[in-house]
């Protein structure tokens, strides 16, 4: 057995890195139950578009393609971030791609898969590395602040703290409801262990709010939904009706049948969906790695990450490995950093969380006890230790403080990370140029500040158009 | 009248300040017009919950109870702030304390002008200068970048660029429409001749977008309309129907008719609502007094010691006097920033304000053209000059961290300046307590700490309950 640890450590590099393997057990425990949630909420999404009867095979096929994903992330570039599929892309595909511009789930798959292989060729080329070293240094550090105000913002909306206001944009929420209740709980637990210094802050958070809310919901009648989803574990749609179940993958492989039926007309929009799916993942997964590797201080001297090359080309093969397996853009976990909190530092928790989504394709009904309420408490304190990035900027400095602050704002604001980072660069470009200091401005900057100016004129201005257009040839494609 | 603008100059302490005259009246301009709105969005919140008959005669006392409260700030304490009914407290009082708790207005009013008067005996007998000065410097500046934050949040949201998300919190909105891309083009205006260091930035921003709005509007037939205002000027509810309008007092010295109808019953509910209604008053004046003396750099000015008190004391006044013109909880508006940026360092702002809206008073229909999307620059350039003072904040220290992060974040995601405020001294006196370091605590802060405490039980509480 010691053997076996040994081979381990000397494989995932643990004790060099700092750790030891029950951290990066634990850390990949933690993450998975900051992450699992994508277990109901990708097919809660997706099936909005294709049909409820499918839900099943998409919890299957979420199931699959992050165990496959994590794993290949553990064990090829050993570093220590998990994937699933992603948040808002998913919501994009279901309801752009599919709802509005009339495609089939199966060419949408097709779509993804092909954006994926595009990643993997700008990943291979160099062209990804240099746009990440690229990055003005004010950008990187508000694109890490930043995305811990979009953790903040969604834990504490999945959570009922904040919600959408009446004529206002957001507003406290029912603060007297017990779900609510719980999910303050689990932040007071998680922040006031974590100040005293405890490395099991996040675990135990999470875990004593399950068992509190269970108890509660069970012997005091607690019930509380928000969003549609119970917040009290064992309660409504957190009830754990059966313990196990069988995966269905009836999804697997679908993404082959997407090319009968595809027209050259339609060749245009999905250009234009595959273009706007790769600037997606592409600046997701950037700035979630770059976010994870300066938490887990992987940062080299010359600013690239340590083993980011060969994490990107795993993020680029799972998208595909996720497209056959019948889901979803897979991407970096920005969760992760949950894990990073409680110290894990190598591919072995990556391994952890892929082994646990393998196990949890069984037990899934189990797994619905941990609600948002639960979870809050971990992604609050990911979310406060990523905001302390702002330190790192210079304020003092327009041309700094103007791009920075409308990144970290807009990116919890506009519930994008994209287009946060979109709207740092395009600022950033435009602050430098205005004042006189064009020349500073790197020639891979400039032509991203264009791209993405291009971004945003083909998610706001032409796939809505291509939709119109469109909805004339396919009434009936729903 | 060389005479008469020497007097201006040493009555306000215009030059001393380093400001111009010119300056000030364009900074009073300025502000006016990102603060208007309010002659709009305060009578139709209210009306919502008493009526739309009442619309007009709101509009008239909303201008009414500015115009005192504005005279008062910039003649008795020289402070360059300007005042109107409070958004956020309006709401409060239409959606719980009449809809829900099912007072009349008269009675809310009453509630108000208690509220009021507390306020005025606490600012009078130093209890608020004692807590102004207990409040942690971390604390003081997250203050000041959060209500940055809020107001971002505020310029966005009107202006369309943000919207409800589906499932999600927020999302960005149409960006195609043109209401929203003349935002866009606000926010863009705005930042380029701020940047090249152009004073008047705010100014130009907002009127190249009336300019253009009305053009496209009229010629090329632009209509965008967000939670239910048009975005363009000229078009919808920004039309412009009539010049000018008679403005209808109707409801001046509503309040003496609080007593219809009350019984003692209400008294414990009533004793809740004036407290919370005191706590909101103060620690939105409390926030956005600091914010705009951080900003005009009057906090550290010795020669300006006293002017913060006078100021608290003409809020509060100003709340007293509104309340039987018949408007609600008047306070300290933080888009003074806004003239602040522009320059204006005086007491010559409220006034010259006051003025404006007394004439608006009259011109309540034409004013209608500025929409959100036009004063969206002014509103995200103060936001993001107000964010860089997260340059004076040390994140090294956890209760620093904690308390700086839940002030700023909850500041700009509650849409309250007050739960913002109260969220931050929360953090900071948990993570003082749990680092064993609470005796280290001033007795003011240990104390607020428990007010704070008390405030959301009150609030989220007790008062549901009531109802």
């Amino acid at each position: 057995m010691t053997g076996f640890a040994d081979r381990l450590d000397s494989f995932f590099r643990i004790t060099e890195r700092g750790s030891d393997v029950k951290t990066e057990l634990k850390g990949g425990l933690i993450t998975f139950l900051a992450m699992f949630y994508i277990l109901a909420a990708n097919p809660g999404i997706i099936s909005t578009a294709i049909g409820m009867e499918y839900y099943g095979q998409l919890v299957a096929a979420t199931a699959l393609s992050a165990c496959l994903a994590c794993i290949l992330m553990g064990i090829y570039a050993r570093f220590p971030v998990a994937l699933a599929p992603g948040m808002g892309i998913n919501a994009f595909i279901a309801f752009t791609i599919v709802g509005a511009m009339g495609f089939t789930y199966e060419q949408a798959l097709a779509a993804v898969f092909i954006s994926g292989v595009l990643f993997m060729v700008l990943t291979v080329t160099g062209l990804r590395s240099r746009i990440i070293s690229s990055i003005p240094p004010v950008l990187k550090f508000s694109i890490s602040a930043g995305i811990g105000f979009f953790i903040i913002v969604v834990a504490l909306f999945n959570a009922g703290i904040i919600v959408h206001g009446s004529g206002s944009a957001l507003s406290m929420g029912d603060l007297a409801s017990p779900g609510v209740l719980l999910a303050v709980f689990s932040i007071i637990v998680t922040l006031v262990l974590w100040l005293r210094g405890m490395w099991s802050a996040v675990l135990l958070g999470a875990l004593a709010a399950v068992v509190v809310g269970y108890a509660g919901g069970q012997l005091l009648g607690w019930d509380t939904v928000v969003n549609g989803a119970s917040l009290i574990p064992g309660v409504g749609t957190a009830s754990a009706g059966e313990v196990m179940t069988l995966p269905d993958f009836g999804l697997f492989g679908e993404m082959f049948t997407g090319l009968t039926g595809f027209g050259l007309g339609m060749l245009p929009a999905f250009a234009a969906a595959i273009l706007s799916l790769l600037v997606v993942d592409v600046f997701d997964t950037t700035g979630t790695l770059v976010a994870v590797g300066s938490q887990a201080g992987m940062i080299r001297e010359d600013g690239t990450i340590e083993g980011g090359e060969r994490a990107l080309q795993v993020d680029a093969a799972s998208t595909m490995v996720g497209a056959v397996a019948g889901t979803t853009t897979v991407t970096t976990f920005i969760e992760s950093n949950v894990g990073i909190a409680a110290g894990a530092r190598t591919g072995l928790m990556a391994v952890v969380v892929g082994l646990l989504f393998g196990l949890a394709l069984f037990f899934v009904p189990v797994l619905s006890v941990i609600t948002s309420a639960c979870i809050a408490g971990a992604l609050v304190l990911v979310g406060l230790l990523m905001v302390s990035a702002m330190r790192e900027i210079d304020w003092t400095r327009l041309e700094n403080s103007i791009p920075a602050a409308l990144t970290v704002f807009m990116t919890g604001l506009s519930g994008s990370i994209t287009d946060g980072i979109a709207m740092g660069f395009m600022s950033y470009v435009l602050v430098m140029w205005v004042s006189g200091r064009r020349s500073e401005i790197s020639l891979t900057v400039r032509v991203l500040g264009w791209v993405f100016l291009g971004y945003f004129l083909l998610n706001y201005w032409i796939i809505p158009r291509l939709r119109s257009c469109q909805s004339g040839r396919w009434p009936s494609s729903e | 009248m060389a005479a008469f603008e020497q007097r201006l100059d040493s009555y306000f302490h215009i030059t001393e300040r380093g400001s111009t005259l010119r300056t000030e009246l364009k900074a009073g301009l300025i502000t006016f017009l990102t603060m208007f709105y309010i002659l709009a969005a305060n009578p139709s919140i209210i009306s919502a919950a008493i009526g739309p008959e009442f619309f007009g005669q709101l509009v008239a006392v909303t201008a009414l109870a500015a115009i005192i409260a504005c005279l008062l700030m910039g003649l008795y304490a020289r402070f360059p702030v300007v005042l109107a009914p409070s958004m956020g407290i309006n709401s409060f009082i239409a959606f719980t304390v009449v809809i829900e708790m099912g007072y009349t207005y008269a009675q809310a009013l009453l509630a108000v002008l208690i509220a009021g008067i507390l306020f005025l005996g606490l600012s009078l007998t130093g209890v608020r200068t004692r807590i102004l000065e207990s409040i942690p410097i971390a604390l003081k500046h997250s203050i000041t970048v959060g209500i940055g934050l809020f107001i971002m949040v505020v310029g966005l949201y009107n202006a369309g660029i943000i919207v409800h998300g589906n499932g999600i919190a927020l999302q960005l909105g149409d960006l195609a429409s043109p209401g929203v891309l003349l935002a866009v083009f606000s926010i863009v205006v705005t930042l380029v001749l701020w940047i090249r260091g152009r004073w008047s930035a705010v100014l130009v921003g907002a009127l190249s977008t009336v300019a253009i709005g009305l053009v496209g509007g009229h010629y090329l037939g632009w209509e965008t309309e967000v939670n239910g205002s048009s975005l363009i000027p000229g078009v919808g509810t920004a039309a412009v129907e009539e010049i000018v309008a008679v403005p209808d007092f109707g409801l001046v010295g509503e309040v003496f008719n609080a007593m219809d109808g009350f019984s003692s019953v209400l008294v414990p509910s009533f004793i809740a609502v004036v407290i919370s209604l005191v706590m909101v008053d103060m620690f939105d004046t409390t926030g956005t007094l600091l914010a705009v003396g951080d900003e005009a750099g009057i906090l550290d000015d010795p020669r300006a010691t006293g002017s913060i008190e006078k100021a608290m004391c003409a809020d509060a006044a100003g709340t007293v006097a509104g309340s039987v013109m018949g408007a609600t909880t008047v306070t300290s508006f933080i888009e003074s920033n806004v003239g602040i940026a522009a320059g204006a360092r005086t007491g010559l702002v409220p006034v010259v304000v006051a003025l404006l809206f007394a004439v608006s008073l009259f011109l309540v229909p034409v004013l209608s053209v500025i929409t959100a999307a036009c004063i969206a620059g002014a509103l995200i350039l103060v936001g993001l000059l107000m964010a860089a003072f997260v340059k004076d904040i040390d994140w090294k220290r956890p209760e620093n961290a904690v308390a700086a992060a839940l002030t700023i974040f909850m500041m700009g995601l509650s849409g309250s300046v007050t739960d913002g405020i109260a969220l931050g001294f929360l953090g900071y006196g948990l993570a003082m307590t749990v680092t064993g370091r609470y005796r280290e605590m001033s007795r003011t802060v240990r104390v607020l700490s428990w007010v704070f405490l008390g405030y959301f039980l009150l609030n989220y509480w007790i008062i549901p309950r009531l109802r």
